[in-house]
Order: structure tokens, then sequence, then C-alpha cells
């Protein structure tokens, strides 16, 4: 516990330390009770969160057990953080039939995100009562709540994009070189959730660079090696997991990236499905028309979200020009950068239009409202003390005792004899407080956080409307069972059916082949894993190639799915057992599009026998 | 001169192998020989799986020292004005070592650099010695006309020939109440022994050593020099803080250790035996109850830029470095009592860790080009999953660490490194794992010499850092570097 307060002003008596921990602990009783909502209760599952279910399932429990199963298409980390809490499926086995644990490891991550962010809140000087506001802005609205809920890759990279705001945040206010230390790390460990954190981090690394070489004193010379050291500090993580990433995936699977280069991946499925069409093609009202470009949808979606973002910006310059505060720009190049990204990559139809690539447009409006509403109403010069400031305690990882102001542990060394340590380059132009005017009345100071916070609450309606809107969003589909009655068909209901036909047969291990591609919800919701031969099981070509000779009895083929390597190497396996292979019986399940067919490899007795 | 021998011979490096010490090398020897004609596959798995323990734990321990010393490292900072303000009346005298052997040509130098301290003239106590077979350097003294204060001593020539010695003999000479060492082409800060005085005054009696800063003088020479320069300041102002912040004893620096000259005489003066004799003296300091401190002012080395010169230099200190493990390992428990478990871990890792992973290191290398190049079955074999996935760690994370941490303790002290004059320092950073190669071929040169001849210390060149440096041939006379 922390003697001193958290945030500048801050009064109330509860401590610090466990403020965090309640923010913590209540958003993610909140998000796994809307997992177990959408989840138990309506069956809304989402397939991309299945799937890396999978990916970790594959690890241990499948046929050929070994860590590169985890796949090298889609990021690793979501499915790494599940590793864990496989083993729980002998007490729940729901965990992974239903795919729950991606549902719980992203609930855990959004918690995480969000007290990050209530953190950095306090960090910009926000009080208690408007720090725990913004941040239910934030936790509860609707895209993060589903986002927290559903499973998907989302909300690691939110904590990672969260976590690295704040400290570059902390490292523009005050230019400590560990505040530059984690950011970078942040940006490291954000790569292995999503690639979004390259282009977050390269316009990161750019705001980084320049803002070290304008705020360096010195001739040019040494200002370029101080902007060459930032940048080593902040950006060498992220290359190292770049690296990694790559030659792991270059040397396990062999192509350096899997993510472009892969039949599965994002690239080749445009290829095979043409470029990405947007979701509308009918009527959506006054919204038609805007919608017809890529531009149109990029701002109607992130206006939708957020529709504060444009009134924000306008806020903003002024006042930045007013404080010189530097800090603002740690959200705006991260967030901003992948914000960017999305709309570039929309724009050039690499990605379909989907609410989830918008999702950082979220925390940036929030971060950036609070940023004009905490100076709107800080009193005026007490963060120009940067030592006043620290010692009122920016949270820092370390343990209290060792920077509190005079509290030092007592040991004869800890004492400088005198206290002139080298100091840090210090911040020249963007001084905090510096030239600051006076901070305007109560009564509009009052009135601009009022417009602030109104703003940024009316986004929940609106994103609300968009989320549900079926013409707009891919999601809708699944969230319009919120309000169909229970008792509809289970996702998956199809796999579950072949599932459970095949566990019945009693098979030995490798009996069963199969592409996970499409074919994981099958494994997922088998009792005997063991029996299937897939997609990550290192003698898997081998068996594709010559099912006969390698003792695989059955063929598990999906309708309709070009690149699951089944229809790839046996195109009339479908429709007529290209030749190797009898029909058994196909599964079909109400409600669920999904369509199998399982057919039984001929012997060579009978191959020959046919022919 | 020999007084830590017959006073305390288990503290001594006369013997590298003490009663029990050499029964149990050479249990493990040939019981290691055995099993490898036994069990060979089996007996290299288990190695492979003990050296990646020790890398994981080394590569973990560093981090967590560093990261806990990094924003205010405990480093003793005397201003300016506090150094000046101490009347001359009340300075202590000191007495200034200055060991020297065949340095005719730098002599003038460092005695200009002494002189240049700013200290009292009638409390300074300079005691060159020489050996006396030295004949040129005693002359090259002379013609440097040393001011009053220096008083110009023999060494008689005995075994063994080192620098620890004729510190010794020095010692028996020495009128003063604190004491330091600098080495030939040493420039020290003009203000040091004040500060050393005045941070004396304000600290703990507990306080027994406070250890400069070392730099170098000549880091832009080339690539060789800037490593050596970044690597010495992450040693002084990373690893030796991060030590003290531990509470573990710190492996002085050659020179510019400030000692008080009853600790110095408690502990037994130097090692004649020790070729590191100030890691050694750093060690028995702390085990005797005296902390070390280090103390922010800089003094000035020649960094070596010759690569045949660097490797004697290094393979000796690493010698050193394995003799003190050696000796300071004879009884465990004793050490374990003495330096608490902190102490002894970091004794262990970094005194007994820093060789020894040199040395390991290539091996590790060799699998790693082997697999690269074909993939053969036994390399792989020898990394199942429970030593794969540490080992990785190791390769891919724990190295960028290393590099990392180095460069965000550089980056910490930017200003004061750039009054040293190293700029371009980055670069060659980045480039480490190439200085690690050397480390190796230095390390293995040592293990050799330490049981052909461990006493002997070779000498490093001096003035290599002019335009056209003497012809010096290779010789068993002392220097020092840290």
């Amino acid at each position: 516990m922390r003697h001193l307060p958290d945030a500048v002003g801050e009064s109330l008596a509860v401590p610090v330390a466990s403020e965090g921990k309640i923010i913590f602990g209540l958003a993610l009783v909140v998000y796994l009770a809307a997992a177990s909502a959408l989840v138990f209760g309506h069956n809304i599952i989402e397939g991309d969160a299945y799937s890396r279910v999978g990916n970790a399932y594959y690890v241990l429990y499948s046929r050929d057990p070994h860590l590169a199963a985890i796949g090298f298409v889609w990021n690793p980390l979501p499915s790494l953080a599940m590793l864990p809490l496989l083993p729980l499926k002998q007490l729940w086995p729901a965990i992974v039939g239903a795919g729950f644990v991606a549902n719980i490891v992203s609930a855990v991550f959004m918690a995480g995100a969000v007290y990050q962010l209530s953190r950095a809140l306090g960090e910009m000087g926000l009080r208690r009562p408007l720090r725990l506001v913004f941040t239910g802005l934030f936790a509860l609205h609707p895209l993060v709540l589903y986002h927290g809920a559903n499973g998907l890759s989302e909300a690691p990279t939110l904590l990672f994009f969260i976590f690295t705001v704040r400290y570059l945040a902390r490292w523009l206010r005050h230019g400590e070189m560990p505040d530059l230390v984690l950011a970078g790390t942040g940006l490291g460990f954000g790569y292995f959730a999503r690639y979004e954190t390259l282009p977050a981090g390269m316009t990161a690394l750019l705001c980084v660079a320049v803002v070290s070489f304008l705020r360096c004193q010195g001739d040019r010379h040494q200002r370029t090696v101080s902007a060459l050291y930032d940048l080593t500090i902040c950006g060498s993580p992220l290359a190292l997991s770049f690296v990694i990433w790559t030659m792991a995936s270059w040397i396990i699977v062999g192509h350096p990236f899997e993510q472009f280069q892969s039949v599965y991946g994002n690239s080749s499925q445009a290829r095979y499905f043409g470029a990405p069409r947007p979701v509308v093609t009918a009527d959506v009202g006054i919204l038609t028309p805007l919608l017809a470009s890529w531009l149109g949808q990029a701002l109607v979606r992130v206006l939708l979200l957020e529709p504060l973002l444009p009134v924000v910006l306008a806020l903003l310059l002024p006042v930045v020009w007013l404080r010189r505060d530097a800090a603002v720009l740690a959200p705006a190049s991260v967030l901003g950068g992948a914000l960017l990204f999305t709309v570039g990559t929309t724009a050039n139809n690499t990605i379909g239009p989907a609410n989830r690539y918008y999702i950082w447009a979220i925390p940036l409006a929030v971060l950036l409202a609070a940023q004009v509403v905490a100076w709107n109403g800080s009193r005026g010069g007490r963060a120009a003390d940067k030592t006043e400031d620290r010692r009122a305690g920016s949270t820092h990882p370390r343990k209290a005792t060792s920077r509190d102001g005079g509290a030092r542990r007592v040991l004869p060394w800890a004492t400088p004899v005198s206290s002139t340590a080298p100091a840090p380059a210090s911040p020249t132009r963007w001084s905090i407080g510096a030239g600051q005017r006076d901070v305007p009345t109560r009564v509009a100071r009052a009135l601009v956080a009022l417009v602030v916070l109104a703003a940024l609450a009316g986004s929940f309606p609106s994103a609300t409307w968009l989320m549900l809107n079926p013409r707009l969003s891919f999601e809708a589909a699944g969230l319009r069972k919120l309000y169909d009655p229970p008792g509809v068909a289970q996702y998956y209901a199809t796999a579950r059916e072949a599932a459970q036909d095949l566990d019945s047969l009693h098979l030995g291990p490798g009996k069963v082949l199969l592409d996970t591609f499409t074919g994981f919800p099958v494994v997922l919701s088998s009792n005997n894993p063991q029996q299937f031969v897939i997609t990550s099981d290192r003698d898997f070509p081998v068996r594709l190639a010559d099912p006969v000779g390698t003792e695989v009895a059955y063929l598990l083929v999906p309708p309709d799915e070009p690149l699951d390597a089944l229809n790839r190497r046996y195109p009339s396996l479908y429709q007529t057992g290209a030749g190797i292979a009898d029909f058994v019986k196909e599964f079909r399940a109400a409600g669920d599009p999904g369509v199998w067919r399982l057919y039984r490899v001929r012997s060579t007795l009978e191959q020959v026998q046919r022919r | 001169m020999h007084r830590l021998h017959r006073i305390a011979p288990e503290i001594s490096a006369y013997r590298t192998l003490t009663t029990w010490q050499r029964p149990l090398f050479v249990a493990i020897g040939s019981l290691l020989l055995l099993s490898v004609l036994v069990w060979p596959f089996l007996v290299a798995l288990v190695l492979c799986g003990l050296a990646t323990v020790l890398y994981v734990i080394v590569f973990v321990y560093r981090l967590v020292i560093f990261w806990q010393v990094v924003d205010r490292p405990p480093v003793v900072t005397v201003s300016d004005d506090e150094a000046e303000a101490i009347p001359d009346s009340d300075l202590p005298v000191y007495t200034v070592l200055v060991p020297a052997y065949r340095e005719p040509e730098v002599i003038a130098n460092t005695l200009a650099a002494v002189q240049s301290l700013r200290y009292p003239h009638d409390r300074l106590d300079v005691i060159v010695l020489l050996e006396e077979d030295d004949i040129d350097t005693m002359a090259a003294a002379r013609a440097a006309r040393p001011a009053s204060y220096v008083r110009v001593v023999q060494v008689p020539v005995a075994p063994p020939q080192t620098k620890p010695k004729a510190c010794n003999y020095g010692l028996t000479y020495a009128r003063g109440e604190l004491v330091t060492i600098y080495d030939a082409e040493d420039r020290p800060e003009p203000l040091q022994l004040r500060r050393a005085v005045a941070a004396f005054r304000a600290l703990d009696s507990s306080v027994g050593c406070l250890q400069a800063q070392l730099s170098y003088h000549n880091a832009e020479q080339n690539i060789l020099t800037r490593w050596f320069a970044a690597e010495y300041v992450a040693w002084f102002r990373g690893l030796l803080p991060a030590l003290v912040a531990q509470d573990a004893p710190v492996p002085l620096g050659g020179t510019s250790m400030h000692i008080k000259r009853d600790v110095l005489e408690h502990a037994g003066g130097w090692d004649p035996h020790n070729v590191t004799e100030d890691a050694d003296l750093g060690m028995r300091l702390r085990r005797l109850g005296h902390r070390t401190l280090v103390l922010g002012s800089t003094t000035l080395e020649e960094a070596n830029s010759d690569f045949v010169n660097w490797v004697k230099q290094r393979s000796r200190w690493y010698k050193g470095y394995l003799q003190t493990w050696l000796v300071h390992s004879r009884h465990p428990l004793r050490l374990w009592r003495e330096l608490g478990w902190k102490g002894f871990l970091a004794f262990h890792l970094i005194i007994g860790g820093t060789p020894f992973i040199s040395l390991i290191n290539p091996v590790f290398w060799t699998l790693l080009l082997l697999w690269i190049a074909g993939k053969p079955a036994l390399v792989a074999a020898l990394f199942p999953g429970p030593i794969y996935y540490p080992a990785m760690f190791c390769l891919a994370i724990g190295n960028f660490l290393v590099v990392y941490t180095n460069v965000a303790v550089v980056y910490t002290n930017l200003v004061v490194v750039r009054q040293a004059g190293h700029d371009r320092l980055l670069l060659a950073m980045l480039l480490t794992p190439c200085y690690w190669v050397m480390m190796s071929i230095a390390a293995v040169k040592a293990v050799l010499q330490l049981i052909i001849a461990p006493w002997h210390w070779e000498k490093t060149t001096h003035g290599l850092d002019q335009p056209t440096p003497p012809a010096e041939e290779l010789r068993p006379v002392h220097r020092h570097g840290a």
C-alpha cells in the first residue's frame, strides 16, 4: 500500500493499490458474465476464437503433441495463454467443447486493459470520480464489452496497446528511460497478439524519435545520437519479436511470413473468394451513399463507434498548443497508427470492413477526451514540478519503498552525499505546464466535462445500433440471437454430431483424416481427439497423399471449401469419393449450415476390384 | 610481502587448489571420462541440460539485479563544492601507489596525471614502485623531475614478480591513512581524492573501500576500444552498483580503489599470487565485513586497441577470476555465512560464472552452426523439450537482454559518457556478439594458463594509442586493468 496519493488532487482515503485490483476484478466479473451469457445462454460462438482454442488444444491433446502445432498463420499469444487452462477440461468439458477457454482468456486480458487504462487516466491527473467514469466509458462500451467476452484476439492486443500508451505517455512527460523500456516491451509482446502492432509500433517509434530529437539539448549530432538510443530502447523488443516469429515460422513451416504465404492466410482467402465485399449492398437509409466508398465505410464505422472522436480532435489541438504536453502523442501515435492501418487496408480491400478492426478508436477517444478534461480541471502549475509529480506517485512497477521521497531503505550508502546525479536530457519546449494559460472558470470547465462525457456516453447507443445492424456488421448475425427465444439449435451442432458418431466407433489413433481449417469443431467436440489426423500433425502430408498405405480409415470432408486440404488434393472427393473412398454418411444438423461427409477409405484390394 | 600466504594460506592463491579441491576435481574428471566412454550420449545430454540451467540462471539473475537499480543506481556522488569545501588542514594523509614496470615512455605522463590531483602536497604521499631491474623506467622517472612528495621506491626482484607484490612492498613505506593505486597511463579526475575523503566522512564506518569508476580516453580508436569502453560503462555504472545494491562482494578495479589503510591491513594486503588481486581483495574485504561502494568519480585509462594484447589481458583476468573463485570456494559454508545468500549467489555467478560461460559458449555456438548447416539428428537429440525451450529462450531472448541492458546503462550515462569522448558506441554495442567470441578465445587460454602457470602475469602493452606505437614484445611484467 502506498501512503502517498496516486493522482494529483486525490483526496479519498481508499488506498490506491486496491482501487486497481477492484477495477480489474469488477471488469473481469462483468466480462465473464457477458461471456457466459453469450456462449451458454445463446450459443453465440465466434469462429475465430473457437479456432484458436483448437490451436491450443492440438499442442497438448492431438495425436502428435508439439508446440509448433500452435500454428504460424495467426499470432500465437491467445492460444499460448489458453494452454495452462486446458487441463481443466477434465473438470469442465465445455471449456473446450464450447471453446469457453477463449472467452476466459479474453475476459482476463480485457480486464487487464481496463486496469491499465484506469492507471493511465490517473497518471494524466484525473481525479477519482472522473477516472472511474471514463474507465466505465471504455470498459462498458458495447464493442469492448463484446470483445472482452467473445474470445477474440482484440483483448490481448488492447491490453498491450494501452500498456504501451501508458508508459509512452509517462516517458513523454518525464523522460525516464525505464518507462521507455516498458513501452518497448509492450510493443514486443503485442506483436505476438496481433500484427497490427507493427504499424502501431512504427508510428510510436516515429513519435519517439522526433520527440527525442527535439527534446535533447545539444548540437545536431548529439540529438541524432539521443534519438537513435531512444529508438533502440523502444524499438528493439518489437524488432526481436518480429525476428523470432519470422525465424520460427521459416524454420518450422518453411515460410517466413505464413500470414501471407500460407494457403489458409488472409491473402489466400482473398485470392479464392475475391476481395472482401462490403457487407452492405442494400439500402441502409441515409447512410447508403456514404458507404459506397471505402473512406465512407471507415468514417461511418468510426463515427458510429465513437461519435466523439472528431469533437475531441477539434478540442485537442488548441489545448495541446496551450499546454504543450507531449503526452497526448502517446495514444495518438499508438492507437492512431493502428487505426490508420485499418483505414488503409480497408481502402485497398485487403480486409473486410469488420467493426473489430476499428476497436482502437474507442480507447483513443476515451484517452484523448480524458486528456482534455484533465487539463481542464487540474490545478495550474502543479504538474509543472517534475519532482513533485514523481513523488506524488506516478505508479511505478517497482516497490514503493525504494522510491518514496525520503523513506528509503536504511542502508548506509542509499543516501548520496549530494544529490547531483547527472540529469537526463530535460524537455525544453515541451516542459510540462510551461506556457500554460489561465484555466477557464469553473462553470466553463464543468460544461466542457459534461459535453465530453455526454458525447462519449452517446457512443453506446450508436455503437449498439451498428453492431446489431446485419447490413453493416458481421457480428450482427450472431448477436441477433440475443433476441431469439432459447432452444435454437446449437452452433456447430453438425460438428458435434459427427464427433459423437466417430467416437462411438472407438477408433484407434490416426484413423480419421480431416483438415482443421474448417474441421476444428469436430476435433474439439470429440472425446477421442487422437483418432484424428490433423493438419498440424507432422505426418499429415504423407497421410493425405496415401491414406491407404498409412492406414487411414476415414476421410471427413466439408463441402464448398476450396481451401480445405482434402478438397484441394482430391477435388472430386466430396461428390464422388475420388475413386479412393466410399460414401458412408452425411452429417447435417438443423439450423446449422455446415454439412460434412464421411468417406471410408477403400483398401488396396477393394480398389483393385473396383477398377 | 607474502604476508597473506603465511598468515592465511587458505585465502591465498599460492596453491590454486586446496586440500579437498584437488581430489574433488580429479574425481569429477575421472568420473566424467569414464561415463563418457560408457554412456556418451547420456553424459552429453546431462551436460547440455546443466549448461542450459546455468545459462538461464545467469541471464535471469543479471536482468533482475539490473532492473533493481535501473533508475537510481547506488553510486556515491560528491559535488565539486562539497569536495573543495574540506579545508586542507582537515584532510588526512593520502598514499598513492603507482606501480610500473617497463614503462619508460609513459611514466612521465602518469606522473603528470598524478601530480595534477588537487590535494595539498604536504598530505600527499605518492610512491612510485619500480622493480630493481627496471633501469629504463627509473631513469625516465627521474628525468621527469617528480615533485618532492613523490618517492621512487625500488622493489627487490623476487618471484612472483607481480603488481600486488610490489604494492604490498610499497605499503610498508606508506604514511597515509587512505590508500589508492593508479596505473601507468591513468588519468584520474583531479578532485577524486577529495571526493573519497568527503564520502568516507559522510558514510558509515562499515564502508571500507570506495571504488571509483574507470573509463577510457581512447574509446574512439577502433571497434575493440569501443567494445571495451561500452563494457566498462556497463560494468562500473551498471553491474557494480547492482552488486552494491545486493550487498554482494564487489570485485574491485585494479586502480582507483580508495581504501582505508587499517582496513587494508586487516584484510592482509593484496594477494601476490593472484593475477586479479583486485577482485580477490574485494572478496576478502566483504568477507571480513567491510563494505565497498562505488564512487562517482572517473579515472580515464587506456583501452587495449590491439587484438593480441587484448586477448592476453583478458585471459589474465579470466585466469584471475578462476583463481579467486577456487580460492574463496574452499570453505563454502563459511563463505555462505560471511556473505549471505545474495552475496554467495553473486560470487558464484559473477566471479565463477563469467569465465565459465565464456568457456562453454563456443560449444553451443558450434552446435547451433551445425544445426543450421545440416540439422543433424544428433544435435536435435541433445535438446529434448525441457532443455530445448529454455535453451531457445537463452539464445533468442537472453542474449538480446544482455545487449539491451548494456545499451540501457550506456544510455542512462550518456551525459557522462559523452564527456569522456565516447560517441559512437551504439553500433559497437549492437555487434557485441563478435566481442563475445573474442572473450571465449581468452577464456580457453585462461584455463590452459591456470593449469600450467597460475601466477604468470602477462603484461599489457601501453602506449598503443599513440600514433607510432613502440615495439613492445611479450614480457612477463605487470600492468593491470579492471
